[in-house]
């Protein structure tokens, strides 16, 4: 046998796991092609490889973690370094002790039943209309939002960069007037498509790292918004849409700061522009905001009514001036068109209209439907550096900053309605 | 590696960074005291390193005390993970090294038949324990796979460890080479010539059943 025939011999294996460079790959493909032994070899690897994959897997003893959990948790239990040792945590759990699980154990458990739930079933739940997105670092100089409790239902208000009162844009009219109970800021992470998963993981390790653990999935669908915890316990994860995931937490000022900081970070890393979004109340449109230029895009601050209006700089409330919204750059937008099919799933329909923004400065292209799932692009990216993928997805994370035990408060600032 | 490559990589891997986040959040909070969330980590890699360990000890009872081993050593040893590997490489690395440790202490590879247990120990199970009990109206070709998949564990299990092991973390428990290389502590290129010489064997030994 040729020494060149033996050394393709020897990383057939190694082709078949596509453990080899593309070079040397080709090379074993050509040799396969031309040698009808090595192929029956191949195949007959390949066979071995496939069989052991089927064999039946067997899972853990029952009480396994209960039984390490014990050990670790008994000094001198843990260590056994002389080889085996006698079954002395089964016969425990045989004669019945009663071992804690583990918070951890517990949790995860409830991670992977929430994970099961949410592939398999979407939010029924609105998502709360996000009136404005703070992109400033500078925590003090942002235009927050208010946690509105008004008779125990939930809400956002605005508070006026003016000083002027606040006032309510709530997708929950209720009559009488609302307190404000705590401040909010709302940040929007822009993901790509294929990076959306990491990123939701990301934003959730930033929690899980700072002690909060998930909320139900069940409550969060239910919009139980009250039982996030004032103490920084829990927090809620909805997927509202398959391509729209928002947080929501309630924390003390000096975590606020802490984890503001470490999502803008991971903002900061993402792929795709991450320009602010607003909302019209007055359409139900999702409208996006054009940035100036820059290298991060300052919050947009707009009134609903305004943007309807066509112009506002984000202040709301009567009295405030309104200055003119910046006018889109004809470079910057594509076609403007009307879906003219329906989306049968979960029984929602495409309508309205979606503008397509290529932001040439950043090299990335996105584009957003209206409170639908996100369209496949109608026209080629502009930009041939362009990594996004051609829908973008959202996490959306509330973050309320606690400055005192949350409501229903007393006193605090009277709200208007804006309607 | 270039970035643009290297990202593409982690988007590739986007799933095995979606585990690593998870592990890491759990790690945290093991360091932070809170030593019931190694639970979690158990929960999630009880099965996975239980059964790399039986395929490789073949012992039913040796494997879960070694499962549950290999868990206490993790987390006795928490405090010198580097997270280089990931929590997952570096977990397998543990469980395979007490398994060698204890086969070369004296285990031994004990070939069973479906019926019969071994030793007379009371808590011995039947070989037939580690395959899906089909006694009750089971169909033909489920009798034939479960005799196929004795054939196939009693060929693993004559192999030499250092085969059988690479055998076990690359077709059974999809590690790639790479990781297998963490875990083993070999260059990449041993555990491509291993596990190339132990497919050859396995072939050999299978030919009738694979054809």
């Amino acid at each position: 046998m040729s020494p060149d025939r033996q050394t393709i011999r020897e990383d057939l294996s190694a082709y078949l796991d596509g453990e080899l460079s593309e070079p040397r790959a080709c090379e074993v493909q050509q040799a396969l092609r031309d040698d009808t032994a090595l192929a029956v070899e191949f195949e007959a690897l390949r066979a071995v490889r496939d069989r052991l994959g089927r064999l039946p897997r067997a899972s853990a003893p029952a009480g396994m973690t209960q039984v390490v959990l014990e050990r670790i948790g008994r000094p001198g239990q843990a260590a056994r370094r002389d080889g085996l040792t006698p079954w002395i945590g089964r016969v425990a759990v045989a004669a019945g002790v009663l071992i804690a699980v583990g918070i951890g154990a517990a949790l995860l458990t409830q991670m992977r039943r929430e994970a099961a739930l949410r592939t398999d079933t979407l939010a029924r739940a609105p998502l709360p209309e996000v009136v404005s997105v703070s992109d400033s670092d500078d925590l003090a100089a942002a235009d927050r939002d208010l946690y509105v409790w008004r008779k125990g239902k939930t809400g956002w208000a605005k508070l006026p960069a003016d000083g002027g009162p606040p006032v309510a844009q709530t997708f929950d009219v209720a009559a009488g007037p609302a307190k404000a109970a705590a401040p909010v800021t709302n940040l929007v992470i822009n993901v790509d498509n294929a990076s959306m998963p990491a990123a939701e993981r990301e934003v959730e390790r930033v929690f899980f790292s700072n002690g909060f653990e998930p909320l139900t999935y069940e409550d969060g669908r239910l919009n139980r918004l009250g039982k996030i915890s004032n103490r920084g316990v829990t927090y809620n994860a909805t997927p509202a849409e398959p391509r729209r995931v928002q947080f929501q937490v309630v924390m003390d000022k000096a975590t606020f700061k802490r984890i503001v900081r470490d999502l803008n970070d991971i903002r900061a890393r993402q792929d795709v522009a991450q320009v602010p979004w607003a909302q019209t109340a007055a359409s139900g449109e999702q409208a996006l905001a054009m940035a100036p230029p820059g290298p991060r895009h300052p919050a947009a601050r707009r009134s609903p009514k305004a943007v309807a209006a066509g112009g506002d700089n984000g202040t709301m409330g009567a009295g405030s001036r309104r200055a003119p919204a910046p006018a889109m750059r004809p470079e910057t937008v594509g076609r403007l068109v009307q879906p003219d099919r329906k989306d049968d799933r979960a029984g929602r329909r495409f309508g309205g209209q979606f503008a397509f923004l290529v932001d040439e400065r950043l090299k990335n292209t996105q584009f957003w439907a209206p409170r639908q799932m996100p369209l496949a692009a109608t026209t080629a990216p502009t930009s041939a550096t362009t990594r996004a993928a051609e829908t973008i997805r959202q996490l959306i994370v509330i973050l309320n900053g606690v400055v005192e035990p949350p409501g229903p408060p007393d006193g605090g600032v009277e709200m208007k309605s804006s309607e | 590696m270039t970035e643009a490559t290297s990202k593409q990589s982690m988007e590739d891997d986007g799933g095995r960074r979606t585990i690593a986040f998870e592990d890491a959040a759990l790690l945290d909070r093991c360091r932070q005291g809170q030593t019931e969330a190694f639970g979690g980590l158990v929960e999630k890699y009880q099965d996975r390193v239980f059964n790399a360990i039986l395929r490789f000890c073949t012992n039913r009872h040796d494997a879960e005390e070694l499962c549950q081993e290999a868990f206490v050593k993790a987390f006795e040893n928490l405090p010198r993970f580097r997270r280089a590997s990931g929590f997952y490489t570096w977990l397998f690395r543990i469980a395979v090294n007490l398994t060698i440790s204890h086969r070369r202490r004296g285990g031994r590879v004990r070939f069973h038949s479906l019926d019969r247990t071994w030793g007379g120990d009371e808590e011995s199970r039947p070989m037939g324990d580690l395959l899906p009990d089909h006694r009750h109206g089971r169909p033909d070709d489920a009798a034939q796979a479960d005799d196929a998949n004795e054939r196939v564990m009693k060929a693993l299990a004559e192999l030499d460890d250092e085969f059988r092991v690479v055998v076990v973390l690359r077709d059974i428990e999809d590690m790639n080479y790479g990781q297998i290389s963490k875990v083993l502590d070999v260059p990449v290129g041993t555990v491509k010539s291993r596990l190339y010489r132990a497919r050859c064997v396995l072939k050999d030994k299978l030919r009738d059943l694979m054809s």
